[in-house]
């Protein structure tokens, strides 16, 4: 059934108007989201974009009435297809309107399905608890569905519990249980942020796929532009609470017309093929959402607020045939003036990376068939296993480049970065800094010079210590010069990071994840290290601090001459920052190229699953196929033959007998030929 | 830190808990000054004199004597000096060990983690009081063995609350970038994960001072604790218990002392168990 064939003048799946949320909280009341109003119409897909702190969950939550109980919602209409949800009672609501008009989707497969429970019973339940339904019609419904969402032999996995699937097979039945009483409306929140990127591609092309066949209207939340600009028709962009940009995809992320969108667009790695840039990036924090805020929200980070800005409230204003609206007072055309401006300046110093690859690059830090295993034993009478994490790598990093290590959860990536920082001891191989064993550094020697920088912001610092005392650290343990000297020298660090150093005497807990990430690097540098190790250093932070945090490793690295090696599952960041990559798969190396050659062309199937997975910011262009198996990579069962050939979809019979070799062409894969023009002429598809 | 001293200043139980432990440290620092005898002076002519308020009290002994006629209030005053230094000594003690053992064992798990939990089996297994006598009986009475006796049998708290938020603290990613800038595990230990516990043991440390006062009174009582003619609550207790229908005082007030001593350290836990609390966890 299609868009078309609706009514003229039925009721839209959801009408919102003047939405607000308010959370007490002891110092004060919080607006998390203020003056909402919208409009969707059956069969229709909208996708909500914004930062942490925007609100956009709130949003949802308040629609499904799942608000923590020191919430308050206020709104002047909430109709979903029509019923009006202020004039029902809770009660009314949960049994009439929530998961049976509308459902959700949550963001943590792992923690929204009932562990104790078999999947059938859960997927059932949703069912019969609205009543009017027999166990059989269930039953059969479930494996409809199952069968929908592409799990295979959906029957027998009625029987199943939670733990039994992978992440994103949980995420599967998530949907389908969302699908099990024909819902007008689903509602997904940051539905595959948990999901690696080619599950994430299959999970999203599903939910398209479904949201189509079914005619639903869709609620897609996400950070993620790429994610929106290919899933959904219409954008609403949110900031601080407040709606400030709506409309068709291709108008919203084409011609952006709020600066906030704007900004957020330019913050995007990746978007733009052009390397060797700056990311644009927006100034300044989000406005506290405790207690009024008069003016525009978004004043005190716009390059363009001008007065009236800080005093009244943006207009409500929309271009000429009025479907895409924003809350500026600028006009419609001003962005068409400097229409090219914001593509960021050319980074000025981009002459380092020339000149390091001119010279002879000699290998900072190299790995020789490096393996390392663990012995896993999940109860005291199994069978003790072996867990290869890390099988016989081999890796070099040469100096000045930045090396990206890309890979699927538990490919062994962070395992091989705590080897390489000698956290972990490997069972095999050997490692040379500066061309010198690594068992013979002492560790203080080893230390200085490899230094890692973490993922999550929130848990890299010790919350008991100030920023000064956590940069002054690694001088103390080193025995570095006096204390002034290690205090002014930490002052320097800060500096350089750009962190104000009156927050010099501040504790974590008073500062930006953003923040946090800067003293994070600024430690890792204070004692000069020639290595950063980064493990997923921006995936924790909001698009427009990320971007700062690239922008910053870029100037570091021009201005220090260090040598990075970037653990990332996000190809955009690779492909803005990396200079070489190294692709991982269940434990081996399974390419390694030039980054332009990589994007370039196709080489191993793997690193194609992984590029066709990719998400880039094409408006209107579907989510595409990664062609690559849904089966998730399990160290403690590794195929026999090319460790990939279970899911590739190029495999051959001798693919799942012989072992394939990181080739001189620096390709595992047994069917890889370098002169063959249907290897190397098949550029990657957009 | 400011978000705590507000916290402090608004909790009543805390208050209060802190107030009557400050009025009691007081006391027992001031003890010879403030006590109007002589608390080991015996003067068999005014034998238990009841307290001044009653029938045939005297105000010059406001809460009366006891059977050798030693002023019953210097005695109770002395008394907090006993108790107090047993309660701090013995659970400072008792911090020693625990701490050290669940630190140790939840940072370096594995068979040191195994080792540990196995001492700990074995001493939740210990009929506490029977051993205490036991020790003090074969040690001989005095009040450093009393201290080492109850200190180093109560330090289970402490471990199992060490224990578990070390292994917490332990897999965040400053302990790793610690161990990746060189630190030993003794630094870490130190610098890292001790800070980040220490409001957790400050509450133990409060709660295992009621317990260790609790301790002493019943080894007094029983004998093998303070021995006489040392002021103790305990002892006293024990010393008034034959006259006990009779003279209620003697046993009444003493136990007055103690149950205010130790309500206002366990009110003072609580409280500093709240105060503490990461936010939006009360």
């Amino acid at each position: 059934m299609s868009r078309e064939n609706q009514a003229v003048g039925a009721p839209p799946a959801l009408r919102v108007e003047g939405l607000h949320v308010d959370i007490a909280l002891p110092h004060g009341t919080l607006h998390a989201v203020r003056n909402l109003s919208f409009s969707l119409p059956r069969g229709e897909a909208l996708g909500i974009v914004g930062e942490s702190g925007s609100g956009k969950s709130m949003t949802a939550l308040a629609l499904m009435g799942l608000l923590p109980p020191n919430a308050n919602r206020r709104a002047g209409a909430m109709q979903v297809g029509g019923r009006d949800l202020l004039a029902m009672s809770d009660k009314q609501i949960a049994q009439d309107i929530a998961g049976r008009r509308m459902a959700m989707v949550f963001q943590e497969p792992m923690n929204s399905l009932n562990p104790v429970y078999t999947i059938g019973r859960q997927l059932t339940e949703t069912m019969l608890l609205h009543g009017g339904t027999s166990q059989a019609a269930a039953t059969e419904r479930a494996i409809y569905l199952l069968d929908k969402v592409g799990i295979p032999d959906a029957h027998s996995r009625l029987h199943q519990y939670p733990h039994q699937l992978s992440g994103g097979q949980r995420q599967r039945v998530m949907i389908a249980m969302a699908l099990m009483n024909e819902p007008d409306l689903i509602i997904a929140d940051e539905p595959t942020t948990a999901l690696d990127v080619t599950v994430q591609a299959q999970i999203l092309r599903l939910l398209s796929d479904l949201q189509r066949e079914f005619g639903m209207a869709m609620i897609l939340i996400t950070h993620d532009l790429g994610i929106v600009s290919r899933t959904v028709d219409r954008i609403a962009v949110m900031y601080a609470g407040e709606l400030v940009e709506t409309g068709s995809v291709q108008d919203v992320l084409r011609g952006p017309q709020h600066p906030y969108t704007r900004g957020l667009l330019d913050c995007v790695p990746g978007a733009k093929r052009e390397t060797g840039r700056r990311l644009g990036s927006i100034p300044g924090l989000v406005p506290s959402l405790i207690g009024e805020i008069r003016g525009c929200a978004f004043a005190n980070r716009c390059s363009r607020a001008g007065e009236a800005c800080y005093t009244a409230p943006p207009p409500l204003n929309a271009t000429d045939d009025g479907t895409h609206a924003y809350r500026c007072v600028l006009p419609a055309s001003w962005s068409r003036s400097s229409a090219d401006m914001h593509l960021g300046e050319l980074r000025e110093a981009a002459a380092v990376q020339q000149s390091t690859t001119e010279q002879k690059p000699q290998a900072v830090l190299s790995a020789r068939e490096v393996s390392c295993s663990f012995v896993v034993q999940h109860s005291v009478f199994a069978k003790p296993r072996r867990l290869h994490a890390v099988d016989g790598v081999s890796l070099e990093l040469m100096r000045g480049e930045v090396l990206a290590l890309v890979g699927e959860s538990g490919c062994g990536k962070t395992t091989l970065a705590k080897i390489l920082l000698g956290l972990l001891t490997a069972d095999r191989g050997q490692m040379l800094l500066d061309g010198r064993d690594l068992a013979g550094v002492p560790a203080l020697e080893r230390t200085r010079r490899i230094q890692p920088v973490f993922q999550d912001p929130y848990s890299s610092l010790n919350p008991r210590k100030t920023i000064g005392e956590t940069v002054m650290r690694p001088l103390e343990i080193h025995r570095i010069g006096t204390r002034a000297q290690q205090q002014r020298r930490a002052e320097e660090m800060l500096d350089l990071v750009q962190m104000p150093l009156r927050l010099f005497h501040s504790y974590p807990g008073q500062i930006s994840g953003g923040q946090r990430q800067r003293v994070a690097i600024a430690r890792a540098l204070v004692t000069e290290p020639a290595v950063l190790i980064c493990d997923e250093p921006t995936s924790a932070l909001d698009v427009s601090v990320q971007s700062q945090i690239l922008n910053l490793l870029s100037d570091l690295r021009d201005q220090l001459g260090l040598t990075y090696l970037i653990i990332t599952h996000d190809l955009s960041v690779v492909e803005h920052m990396a200079t070489r990559v190294a692709v991982m798969y269940l434990g081996q190396i399974v390419e390694i190229s030039d980054k332009d050659a990589l994007f370039a062309a196709r080489r191993h199937p793997y690193t194609r699953a992984l590029l066709r997975s990719l998400l880039k910011m094409l408006p209107g262009v579907p989510v595409p196929d990664p062609s690559v198996g849904s089966g998730f990579p399990n160290p403690l069962e590794i195929p026999a033959g090319c460790r990939f050939h279970p899911r590739c979809p190029e495999a051959e019979q001798r693919c799942g007998r012989e072992l394939p070799e990181l080739g001189p062409d620096q390709v595992r894969c047994l069917l890889y030929d370098a002169r063959n023009p249907r290897w190397t002429n098949d550029p990657i598809p957009a | 830190m400011q978000v705590m001293r507000r916290r402090m200043r608004s909790h009543k139980g805390f208050l209060i808990g802190a107030g009557i432990l400050l009025v009691l440290i007081l006391i027992a620092a001031l003890a010879p000054w403030i006590a109007p005898y002589d608390p080991l002076e015996t003067k068999l002519v005014a034998r238990l004199l009841p307290p001044a308020w009653e029938q045939g009290g005297r105000w010059e002994y406001l809460l009366g004597t006891d059977h050798l006629g030693r002023d019953y209030l210097s005695r109770l005053l002395y008394g907090s000096r006993i108790s107090l230094a047993i309660g701090f000594g013995a659970a400072s003690l008792g911090c020693l060990i625990g701490v050290t053992l669940g630190v140790c064992a939840g940072y370096f798990g594995g068979r040191i983690d195994q080792a540990v939990n196995y001492i700990l089996t074995c001493q939740l297994a210990l009929p506490g009081l029977l051993l205490t006598m036991a020790l003090v009986f074969l040690i001989g009475p005095s009040l450093l063995v009393v201290v080492c006796v109850i200190g180093g049998l109560h330090w289970t708290y402490y471990l199992v609350v060490t224990r578990s938020a070390t292994m917490q603290i332990r897999r965040l990613d400053y302990v790793t970038a610690a161990q990746a800038i060189g630190s030993t595990p003794l630094q870490i230990i130190l610098y890292e994960v001790l800070p980040n516990v220490r409001n957790q043991i400050i509450v133990i440390f409060t709660l295992e001072v009621g317990i260790a006062i609790l301790a002493e009174a019943a080894l007094s009582f029983l004998g093998v604790g303070i021995q006489p003619p040392t002021p103790s609550w305990g002892l006293m207790i024990a010393e008034g218990k034959t006259a006990m229908f009779y003279r209620p005082w003697l046993v009444v007030l003493p136990g007055l002392a103690i149950f205010l001593l130790v309500i206002a350290t366990n009110l003072m836990g609580d409280g500093l168990r709240d105060v503490t609390a990461p936010e939006g966890r009360n």
